[in-house]
Parts: structure tokens; sequence; C-alpha cells
């Protein structure tokens, strides 16, 4: 999705893989997503030099990520930085520590925004 | 009770989904009088508030109070305004409202709930008549209280049955949606305020009520109707959690305070402390939605500063040393046992409930959906109130309550608190007095206690960093079972035999491993972490344990975790001690030590499977899952009947998105050990990627059904029922989350939502006669 990738921001890399994986998805499986997440995420990331990036992951109506505010309203929006999305997507960082260590603020439905974590995991089989 | 102060920074800050209702109401929820013992208890928590709720009779004098019950008189205001030929019934018509009022306690209390609802509605025709802007009939303001009353009487539910309505009325009366002053449309112009459903109603609608709500007259006719029957409540303290009607808490956070409050109050009338806590004002407030949630902190929406009364006195309850400060946070956590023991009791369904080990565990998940919700919410709330009061559990992490406190009213619980309370006081002071280290001593023992937290879909629960075991295990108090060796390495061994075989060796590392390999087995992966940590605690150079460690790391996604369990696992073989030791092993460097280690072997001609094994897991770290592919395979060439490559094989090919060619690997797994759980469950997931739902339902039912079944006797029976002391899901017999989650997402794409209720509940027998497994 070239419409996702910021060359300002290397995690939106990140989230433009997410945005392929969903819309490979099949419908029936990203309605099952849709039913179980529902929800609508805002990331805003910001990056080393202070600009701010947002993108939406919309797990609510049409289960696809796409750059921008969200359309419909986010239910949560997390604020975080370049690097702490790179590691959150690392699994090198997970979710909780970084807001107890304050790296990612979030406005909203604090719950949902832990089920993010899920949607990442999704469907990954176990070794 | 401008317009600006709704939308100022908190529109977006709700908790859950907001819609135009909900920022409607929390409209109304502010303007609340004192007695609301008047109002219908709709539905719901709130209803639970009220004991004796027969209303004082319409016996003021007062004219608006006679107004609102005496349906005949005329309305003082409103004769007043525009005179009307005849009092029009509609505005205290009953008829709709008794028709889509769910069972109520008495009807003349309906009848009291409709006149104050469609009161304001009359008034506030009677004040929009003041604006010049064509003002909304008598019949279409009625018409509006109606709809109003039935969204109400529907529990604010069907948004959408609201929206079309209003959207009805709306397209119905173009002229009632447009009336507003002009001032009031530049404070809406927030685009966030419009609903997704009807974006033209309820903003127009919105406006519309701000006008009345800022006309004086039916805010001191409220008022002074409130303070005339403010006597009539009996419950001082439980009022402000309001059964009124058009101040129900709809938050979902403010909901599960009242729900909280309302299962408390038989506490709070034996115990005044508690009572008084600052805890349950907290929740109060929380009812009243003057605090809410927001982010990081507790916001009083009301106060300028984010700093509420309650974070003041929390700091100064931290800030405090002594004695007389000791004695309150015994109470907390006093009441901390009480209210865990207190979920317990009102819990009537399901299997999974809260624990007593309070401030810790006690958010396990229980499976109603409703009690979901709640339980997320107050989790939150309760580890923001956890940021501010460092527990008396935070400083003793091994304060377990013994399961037998399961059944603990407040007295049992309070004595086994009164004694350690010294011992935390002391530990607490010793923490405070040297200040600089104070904070960063706190946050580390916070940043423990969120590390201990795992998220999952339904919320946050406890991870055990120590293993729990099962209770009335059979095959530990049958010692005749373990007469062989220590660590009995037969294939199809049960969690129970495992966990039964550590307790008796507690310090062999051989059995640790065993049972943590068990339970990767039956997929349970945090037990088997604990488990093999500990394996690991106690032998370093314990190969094996490493590569079963880095494995489960894996599969959670934790790469730094796995990454240096291999090369835990490569210094046990004596590589990667390089002369700078010191450093990790980039992920680049590792794979580089064990190509080596690989070649080695391959020249004498003997594959170790090992080596294969670590470096398909660093592969399959880096996603590179055709190179991870090529390792379990060669592994699989030296051990052909190993299941648990099988297993990893197929994985790998799962993974790297070719679920059909791991079928077979998993059926292969599977005939080696019919009961391998992790398998099944891996099969499950490949035959939904491949569409073949019916089949893979019945795969993960079976896996399920198989965790069930390695349970005792006793757990068969007693799983669920609501059980103290332990996090659920280390319970012997629960089954894992992420099963249910994946058999949920199969019925859906199924086309058998109906069934996904069945999930929330865990019930596998009931899906027997679906399916066959």
């Amino acid at each position: 999705m070239s419409d996702v990738k910021d060359p300002a921001f290397p995690s939106s890399e990140l989230l433009s893989v997410l945005a392929e994986q969903f819309s490979k998805a099949s419908e029936a499986e990203k309605k099952a997503q849709i039913k179980k997440t529902n929800g609508i995420f805002e990331l805003r990331i910001k990056n080393k030099e202070g600009k701010e990036g947002v993108w939406t992951i919309d797990l609510k109506k049409e289960g696809k990520v796409y750059k921008g505010p969200a359309k419909p309203k986010a239910d949560v929006a997390l604020s975080l930085n370049d690097a702490t999305f790179k590691e959150l997507a690392d699994g090198k960082l997970n979710g909780q520590k970084a807001f107890m260590t304050g790296r990612l603020k979030v406005k909203g439905n604090v719950m949902l925004a832990t089920k993010l974590d899920n949607v990442l995991k999704q469907g990954k089989s176990k070794m | 009770m401008s317009l600006a102060s709704v939308f100022a920074g908190q529109g977006s800050a709700d908790c859950g989904p907001s819609s135009a209702l909900q920022q409607f109401s929390k409209q109304v929820d502010r303007d609340r009088g004192a007695q609301q013992d008047r109002f219908v208890p709709q539905a719901g928590p709130s209803q639970w508030s009220f004991r004796t709720t027969t209303p004082a009779g319409p016996s003021t004098p007062d004219p608006t109070a006679q107004h609102f019950f005496s349906p005949s008189l005329p309305h003082p205001h409103a004769l007043h305004h525009h005179p009307h030929p005849h009092h029009p019934p509609q505005p205290f018509d009953l008829s709709s409202l008794s028709q889509s009022l769910s069972p109520s306690p008495a009807p003349d209390l309906a009848a009291a709930a409709a006149p104050p609802a469609a009161a304001w509605a009359s008034d506030f025709l009677s004040s929009q008549k003041q604006h010049a802007e064509g003002p909304i009939s008598r019949d279409e303001a009625a018409q509006l209280g109606r709809i109003f009353e039935s969204a109400q009487a529907s529990g604010f539910r069907q948004d959408a049955a609201w929206a079309h309505d209003f959207a009805h009325f709306a397209s119905e009366h173009p002229a009632a949606v447009r009336a507003a002053p002009p001032n009031q449309l530049a404070a809406l112009g927030r685009p966030a305020f419009a609903s997704q459903l009807a974006p033209a109603g309820p903003l127009a609608f919105d406006r519309a009520f701000q006008s009345a709500a800022e006309a004086e007259k039916w805010e001191t006719q409220f008022a002074s109707h409130a303070a005339a029957t403010a006597t009539a409540s009996t419950t001082s303290q439980q009022t402000t959690t309001s059964s009124d009607p058009l101040s129900r808490p709809t938050d979902p956070l403010a909901q599960t305070a009242a729900s909280l409050l309302s299962s408390l109050e038989h506490e709070q009338s034996t115990n005044t402390k508690f009572a008084n806590s600052a805890f349950l004002g907290l929740m109060r407030r929380l009812v009243d939605g003057q605090a809410r949630v927001e982010g990081e902190t507790m916001v009083d929406p009301g106060a300028d500063a984010p700093s509420s009364a309650w974070l003041g006195e929390f700091a100064s309850v931290s800030g405090g040393r002594g004695k007389g400060k000791g004695n309150e946070r015994a109470v907390d956590h006093g009441w901390a046992a009480d209210f865990a023991a207190q979920m317990d009791d009102t819990q009537s369904v399901g299997p999974a409930s809260a624990s007593l080990q309070p401030g810790a565990d006690w958010a396990a998940p229980p499976p109603g959906a409703t009690q979901l919700a709640a339980r997320a919410e107050l989790t939150h709330a309760f580890s923001e109130f956890q940021q501010f009061v460092p527990s008396v559990d935070q400083l003793h992490k091994s304060v377990h309550f013994p399961s037998g406190a399961e059944t603990a009213t407040a007295v049992p619980g309070a004595s086994t608190l009164w004694e350690q309370d010294d011992e935390a006081e002391t530990v607490y002071d010793g923490n405070t007095r040297g200040v600089p280290g104070a904070q960063e001593a706190e946050w580390d023992r916070l940043q423990e206690e969120w590390d201990r937290f795992e998220a999952t879909a339904v919320g946050v629960r406890p991870v055990p960093g120590e293993y729990v075991f099962a209770e009335n295990n059979p095959f530990v108090t049958t010692r005749n079972h373990r007469v062989h060796s220590a660590w009995d390495m037969s294939p199809s061994q049960t969690t129970l035999e495992a966990e039964a075989q550590v307790l008796d060796n507690p310090s062999s590392p051989q059995a640790w491993f065993q049972l943590g390999v068990t339970q990767q087995e039956n997929e349970r992966e945090s037990q088997a972490i604990a488990a093999l940590s500990r394996a690991v605690a106690l032998d370093e150079s314990y190969a094996d344990a490493w590569l079963a460690l880095a494995i489960s790391y894996t599969n959670e996604m934790d790469r730094t975790s796995a990454q240096s369990a291999v090369a835990s696992w490569v210094r046990t073989r004596g590589r990667g001690r390089d002369a700078d030791a010191g450093r990790t092993l980039s992920a680049a460097e590792l794979v580089d030590v064990l190509v080596d280690m690989a070649r080695e072997g391959v020249q004498g001609d003997v594959v170790d499977a090992d080596v294969q094994v670590a470096l398909g897991v660093m592969f399959s770290l880096s996603e590179e899952y055709g190179k991870g592919v090529d390792c379990f395979r060669s592994a699989l060439s030296v051990r052909p009947e190993d299941w648990l490559l099988f297993n990893r094989l197929g994985a790998t090919l799962a993974n790297s998105g070719d679920s059909r060619g791991a079928l077979d690997y998993y059926y292969r797994a599977l005939e080696l050990h019919p009961t391998y759980i992790r398998a099944k469950f891996n099969l499950g997931i490949s035959l939904i990627h491949l569409d073949m739902f019916q089949e893979a339902a019945q795969q993960i039912l079976s896996a399920i059904s198989l965790q069930q079944a390695d349970t005792t006797p006793d757990d068969a029976v007693a799983a669920p029922i609501a059980r103290a002391g332990t996090p659920d899901h280390a319970r012997k017999g629960i089954t894992s989350a992420s099963l249910w989650d994946t058999l949920r997402s199969c019925l859906i794409q199924m086309q058998r939502s109906d069934l996904t209720w069945l999930c929330d509940a865990k019930d596998v027998d009931a899906f027997r006669e679906h399916f066959d497994f």
C-alpha cells in the first residue's frame, strides 16, 4: 500500500505490511477479526524530527489500514514515537512496559489498546 | 454547563465507543438533583442500589411538583407562555412508555417518571418560544420526549433505534431540527461530535436540548422539586448512584462503578471505614461522571487541574509515614480483600472468577460478556488506584491468601492482614526514608507488577512468574506410582503426573523441564515458560531447557527473550564465549555461530538435531521461514519419531503461508502422539486458513476438551466454580484463551455466529451436539 508508507517514518513500513496482510485476508476472516476487535485505532507516531504522522487501523467498519486520522471517530488514540513503535512491532518491547514507562500514551478506550497486541499475534501457528 | 465544556478535550476520551446518545446522556448526567428515588429504576445496575424505593407521594404543595405528578393540572409556566386549548395529554402519555418499559416495580413510578421526563419537553418548548427561530410545536417536542423515553426504556442500547427514530422525526419536522440559536452553532463546530448514524439529527437535538438546559426555569423547577422530595431517600450514600432514567450512566466505567457500589452496599453498611474509603469515593464519582479515566490519569472533568481531590488524598496517603497512615493502608488492603470476597460472592455465573490475591490477580477475566467489560474497566481503575497507593501486596510479592480463604468474609481476611501489616509498614517506611531511591524503587515495583500482567483480548490478566500447581493432585498422594526413575520420560505424560514429579523433586531441573515441555504440548505457554525458567534457574547448563524456552518465547513473539535463550543454549555448548563475551550476541552473529556448529557436525557426517532446531528458531524469529523449514527437515532426518519436530516443522510452514503443506506434518505428529494438543490447535489454525471450517472447529474443540480432561476429578467439577487463590488460567483443566479465540473466529467465518456465546461461556460440552469431536 503505497499510500500508507511515508519515507519520513520508518515505522510506516511495518504499517504497510500490516495493511497488506489485511488486504490479503479473506472477507470472512476480516469480518471475524472486525467482530472480535471492534475498534478503530489511531496511531500518532512522532519521528526524530518531531513531525507527527497519523495512521488509522480500522477494525470496526472496513478492516483496513490507512494513513490519516480516523474517518469515523477513533476509539483509542495511541501516541508514541518511531523507535517505540519499531520495538513494539519487533517484540522487543511489550505494550504494558511501554505504557508504564511513558513511551506510549493512550487516549480513549485503554482496554481496546491491549487488543491491538492480539491483532498482531493473530493466526500464528505455535512451534 | 456550556457546550464548550463538553467538547474540551473530552469528546474523544470516552471509555468505549461514544455515540451521540452517550454524549447526550452525559450532558444529562451532570445535572442531577439530590433525590433520585422518584424515578423509575430501569433495568440495569442502578436498579440494585435502591432498597425501599416507595416514593413519598406528591405531598408537596409546590405547584411545579404537583404539575409533575398530576397530569391533569396545567403546567403553570406552559399555560403562561402559550395557552393551549386543551392541556395535551401527549407529554404525559404513558401508553408508549408502558409499552416499551420492561417490567417495572410500580406503575405509579412509571407515571412519575413520565411527567418529569416529558415535563422538560414542555418547558423546553416554553423556553424555545423565547428564541426567534422557528419554535418546535408542542407535538414535536412531545414526540421528542416520547422517543427519548422509549430510548431510555430500551436501555440506551439501541443507539441505532434511537437515531433511526430521530432521523425519522427529523425528516418529519425539519423545522424542529433546524431550530437553534446561532451562537451555539459555533460551539458545535467540532466534527467530532457528529454521530456516525445521523449527522444532522442528534447534533441539532443536542443543540435544542442545550438551549433548554440553559433555560433557568427548567433547572430551578427541577432543583426545587428535587429538594422537596430529597428526604425520601433512605440510603444517603447511594443516592449518588442514580436511577433517574435521564441520568443513568451509560459510560461503561460508570456502570461498572455503579454495579460495584451496589454490590458493596452490604459491606458499606457494616464497615464504615470501608464506606468512607477513598476508593469507594472514586467509584461514586465515576458513577456521577465527575471522575473519568483519561489516558493514564483520573480526570475530574469539573476541575481545571488534572488532579482531583481524590488524587490529592492519595498523594498525601502515599507520602505519609507512621502508624497512623499504616492503619489506613491496612484498611485499604482489607477492603481489597473484602472486595475480592464480595466479587466472588456476587458472581453467579461462569467458571473463572477473581482470586483473593488482592491487587494482583483479581482481575482474572470472567466469562460473562457484561462482566467481562466491567472487570476490564474495573481492572483499569484499580490499577490506576494502585499507582498512587503502593498497597501491601506490592511490597510483599508472596502474599497469597490460602485457598481456604476463598469463602472468606471480611474477618478472616483481615486477620491475616493485620499480622503482615507491621512488616509491610516497616518495609514501606524503609523505602521512603532514602528519598532519591524511593521513587526508583517504587517505579521498579510498579514495573514488576506490570510485567506480571499480560494483555489478552479480554483484558489484563496476570502472568505467573511462579508456577502454580494444581490442588488435589492424585499422583502426589499415591506415592507408589513413581517407584522408578525420578523423571519419567514416558511419551504421553499428563500434566498432573509431571507436576507430581516436580513436587516430589522440587530441585530437579529435569523434572521442571519435563513439566515445561508437557505444558508446551498442552498449549499452556505461560505455564511452560514458568516451569522452564525454573529449570534453567536450577541448572544454567541445561541445554534442552534453554532450547525449549527459546521456542516458547518465539511463540509469544518475544524476540529479545528468545534470542537470549538461544544465546544461552549456545553457551552451554561451549560456544559463543568470545573475548568480549560481555555483550550479547546479535541475531546475525548467533546465526553465524550456529551455522558454524552445524557445519562441523556435517563434516563428521552427523547432523546435530539440536543445532538445527536452534537455527530453525532463529530463522523463525527473523521470519525467514524457508530456511527454518530446511533446518527442521534436517533435524527430522535424524529424529524421525519426534512428534515435537513434526509440529514445529508444520508450524513453520504454516507461518510462512503454506498451510496445505503443514497439514501433513500435523497429522503425522498426531499419529505419533494422539493427544498432542498443540498440534491439534495448529491443525485447526491451518484448516481455517484453508477455509475448511467444519474440520477446523472439530480439531479445536477436540483440543479444548483434551485440555479440560487433563485435570483432577475434583477440578472437573470445581472448575466452573469460582476459585480463589490461583489465577484461573493456571489452574488445571482450564483452557487457553487462544483456543477459544480461534474457535470464535472460526465460528464467525463459518456463519455460525449464534454459537459464539458458547465461547464466552467456555462451555465445550454444549458444542457436542453441533460438532463431532
